[in-house]
């Protein structure tokens, strides 16, 4: 209990639920977008420029950081319209390595080496926006417009034929996903004191879709799997060197027993468990029919455009 | 209502249409049949956007609409039913049913897709209930859609469809995979749905459910229309007769 | 000097080529993507570093190396391959790069996060030409990845076992009716793939004189980079993909402004998938599933 009271541990599982949440959202709309680390830094440039070099207050550049981070996913929006699936998530990849490098060279926010001196924020503020942001994940993912992106994200030609305009879903389900990362990434910014390119990279990506795969493609998921994954190497001290091993072997493990996730209906694990083992025996079935499932073949990397 | 003008369609130089021509008259039933292969759901992909013309237009009620995409044709009051069920998984019946509204509640009020389904977008809810009621789906509107049986699931789709207030609706093969009683119940639903002033396309293969049902049928082999009329003309027509029975 | 650094590009090319190669085997046969690769090109060369620290002789200790890493692709296929339900695409992305980076942390908590020096001892002459100089590991590197990657090209398009691959990378279904073994043929591609890859690492190694538990991360996403631009799943637009990636990385970083070059492939890739996504050399017909 007393690595909970910890500041740099409530940071840690704040900003964690953030970007996990942040990555929930386009991938419920079927928007394979590993964009993440590209928001969460122009998220947290933009916001430690602004206090720091414009002395603006705070909260106020911590909501422009929110505000860039989702106008940035403009052109991988764009991306998204064109190409699909795994595909997608490699060019989101390399542009989101394009706007790290970006920020590598440009001088003004101290390029490689980092920038510093941001006024600094509490880890309890972290927690409450965090939490506040869980919030409204879990009203938006019951709205209609969280059923609209779990309809474009399961079969975007039967929810385009219901009347339901899937670019438009998918812009939105990945505005909401740059806000989000914006946000950890100003958080982030003002907590530590301190950004640099490195914070960026791929592998915090890895990190966050492992804890999304573990926890399943719901708000609760995200939040349960970001902070089982982020709370038991700070417990376990011995795992602590050992953490990203950790991480691969439960997600391997999920992989094979859980491919949905832990809670992927949204829903507590006793009424899950009675689901689960249904839904076991019909996945097992399923899966010596799905092997005739046809491959995505490089061609087909075309959205949802009607067949030419 | 529905004019379909010199439909044609080519998918590497096959021709799964040639130059298809027929009306779908408002507010009746007309059945789209011939053997497998004649380019029936190419037809009903083409009028919902989700392939396009190689030739030809669709035109409803005046519009063109073979140029639009598949979620206007939608917004226009054209809904449809898929061959192999297509249902939103991991989604209650209500919710399917809920999606096809989705486009007219945003026009209505754009706040109102933030909503919860259980408040907001009251003509919705009512509509929803209605549909269901008329479905008999009422009881199992908050299971998981595709946990229940097949013939279910088929009506749940077609409530989809309807729960849109649609003006024409497009069924796929509806009748596939059901029994003799269902496919009575299917037949009900149709008198049902004509009776609510929709317009209804359908494509079959069950010859008694057609005959029984329509007001006309149009009938395509190898992309080509052959015949067109009622289910008595055609029931006569030599050229339908040899492509369902083959030439001696 | 520009010869010198196309000498340089032609390496650094040939070791994306060999990379990439190894991401498109597997590919072309499961149609997933394994991140694991470029980890198990960094663990071979630790490998063959313990061999060696026990006494083991160099060219025992780097066969060792090479089985090590394709036993470890085994592994790889078993644990985070096979258990995915086919649908389940990223499935195969996360769990193999979990694979990778679990490998990884072994790595670094056995041998540290620091470069150690790694060398065969072997001294080979140098082999001048036209004022430009090959040196001895380098000519051997070249001449074995061209042999290695002709080799490979010659088994895919010419031999039997080839055609069952191309049978199974087009239709898996069809190709099992028609008597070819899946799980076999899997197991074997990712034997050859894992293998290349600790080939490609151990030539590294050979020729930067040190290891790390790194090594592997910026040829990973490069590599990427390579298959795609190539074209997914196509052997021959993956070697020529490589060779030039590593010429005009080589040639940016001598004469355009640092930064440039990676921007450069990343633009390149984003562009691909854009207009030419089966590759810029892709040899194959773009299929459209109507």
């Amino acid at each position: 209990m007393g690595v909970l009271l910890a500041e740099p541990v409530q940071a840690l599982l704040a900003i964690n639920a953030l970007l996990t949440l942040s990555l929930l959202f386009p991938f419920l709309a079927g928007v394979w977008s590993l964009g993440l680390p590209g928001f969460m830094a122009v998220g947290a440039y933009s916001a430690a420029y602004l206090t720091l070099a414009m002395g603006v207050p705070m909260p106020v550049a911590i909501v422009a950081g929110t505000v860039l981070g989702s106008v940035v996913t403009l052109p991988f929006g764009l991306l998204a319209l064109r190409i699909r699936g795994i595909y997608l998530a490699i060019a989101t990849l390399a542009a989101a390595e394009l706007i790290t490098l970006f920020f590598s060279h440009f001088e003004l926010t101290g390029g490689v080496m980092g920038y510093t001196g941001m006024p600094y924020l509490e880890a309890r503020w972290l927690l409450l926006v965090a939490l506040a942001t869980l919030g409204i994940s879990g009203w938006v993912y019951h709205s209609r417009l969280g059923k609209a992106m779990k309809a474009v994200g399961s079969d975007p030609i039967v929810a385009a034929c219901n009347g339901i305009n899937v670019a438009y879903i998918q812009l939105i389900s990945l505005g909401i996903g740059g806000a989000f990362a914006g946000l950890a990434g100003a958080c982030f910014a003002h907590f530590y004191s301190f950004i640099a390119p490195a914070n960026f990279a791929f592998h915090r990506t890895v990190d966050i879709l492992m804890f999304l795969v573990t926890g399943g493609l719901t708000p609760l998921g995200a939040l349960v799997g970001s902070a089982v994954l982020t709370l038991v190497p700070q417990y376990v001290t011995a795992l602590e060197r050992w953490a990203p091993a950790f991480y691969g072997v439960i997600v391997i493990v999920m992989m094979a027993w859980m491919p949905a996730g832990l809670l992927p209906g949204n829903r507590l694990p006793r009424w899950h468990i009675r689901q689960r083992t249904q839904a076991t025996a019909r996945r097992n079935f399923a899966r010596r029919e799905v092997a005739d499932a046809t491959p995505p073949v490089p061609g087909d990397i075309g959205a949802t455009r009607r067949v030419p | 209502m529905l004019r379909v003008q010199n439909l044609t369609r080519e998918f590497s130089g096959l021709r799964a249409l040639d130059d298809v021509t027929f009306d779908v008259e408002d507010g009746s039933i007309t059945a789209l049949i011939g053997p497998n292969g004649a380019g029936k759901t190419t037809l009903v992909n083409i009028i919902t956007a989700v392939v396009s013309p190689s030739a030809g237009r669709v035109e409803f009620d005046g519009t063109t609409i073979s140029s639009l995409s598949s979620h206007r044709v939608a917004r226009l009051g054209i809904r449809r039913t898929f061959q192999t069920v297509h249902l939103f998984p991991g989604m209650t019946v209500r919710d399917n049913l809920v999606i096809g509204r989705f486009s007219a509640a945003f026009e209505h009020r754009a706040w109102s897709v933030l909503t919860l389904p259980r408040w907001g977008d009251a003509t919705g809810r009512i509509r929803t209930d209605e549909v269901l009621a008329l479905m008999d789906l009422a009881l199992v509107a908050d299971e998981i859609a595709t946990d229940l049986p097949y013939g279910m699931q088929r009506r749940v789709e077609i409530a989809r469809a309807l729960c849109a207030d649609p003006r024409l609706v497009l069924l796929d093969e509806p009748a596939a995979g059901m029994n003799q009683a269902e496919t009575e119940r299917l037949r009900d639903d149709i008198a049902v749905i004509r009776e609510h002033g929709v317009t209804v396309l359908l494509i079959e293969h069950d010859m008694s459910l057609v005959m029984n049902v329509s007001d006309k049928i149009v009938v395509l082999d190898f992309g080509r229309k052959i015949a067109e009329g009622t289910p008595a003309e055609v029931q006569r027509d030599p050229a339908v007769i040899s492509s369902y029975l083959g030439t001696a | 000097m520009l010869g010198q650094q196309l000498i340089n590009g032609l390496m650094l090319g040939s070791v994306y080529a060999l990379i990439g190669v190894g991401y498109t085997l597997v590919f072309g046969v499961l149609r997933m993507l394994n991140l694991a690769h470029a980890y198990l090109f960094m663990a071979a060369p630790f490998v063959a570093f313990s061999a060696m620290r026990s006494g083991v002789p160099a060219t025992v200790a780097f066969a060792t190396g090479i089985a090590g890493s394709a036993l470890l692709g085994v592994v790889l296929y078993i644990v985070a391959f096979r258990p995915i339900p086919r649908h389940h695409a990223l499935g195969g992305f996360v769990t193999s790069l979990s694979f990778g980076v679990a490998l990884q942390v072994v790595v670094v908590n056995a041998f540290g996060t620091l470069k150690i020096p790694f060398g065969t001892g072997l001294s080979l002459p140098d082999i001048e030409f036209g004022g430009l100089i090959l040196s001895g590991i380098q000519a051997i590197n070249l001449v074995l990845a061209a042999t290695l990657m002709a080799g490979l090209l010659v088994v895919v398009n010419r031999t039997r076992l080839g055609r069952n691959l191309r049978a199974l990378a087009q239709n898996e279904t069809a190709a099992s009716l028609l008597g070819v073994s899946v799980r076999r043929h899997v197991l074997l591609t990712f034997l050859v793939s894992s293998a290349l890859a600790g080939l490609a690492g151990l030539m590294v190694a050979e020729r930067f004189g040190a290891i790390n538990a790194y090594m592997g991360d910026t040829y990973a996403v490069k590599a990427l980079a390579v298959v795609v631009i190539g074209g997914l799943g196509d052997l021959r637009g993956a070697m020529i993909a490589g060779v030039l990636l590593g010429i005009f990385e080589v040639l940016f970083q001598a004469y355009a402004p640092p930064g440039l070059s990676e921007a450069f492939v990343w633009l390149l890739l984003i562009a691909t998938f854009l207009f030419k996504p089966e590759g810029l050399f892709g040899m194959r017909q773009t299929r459209r599933e109507v």
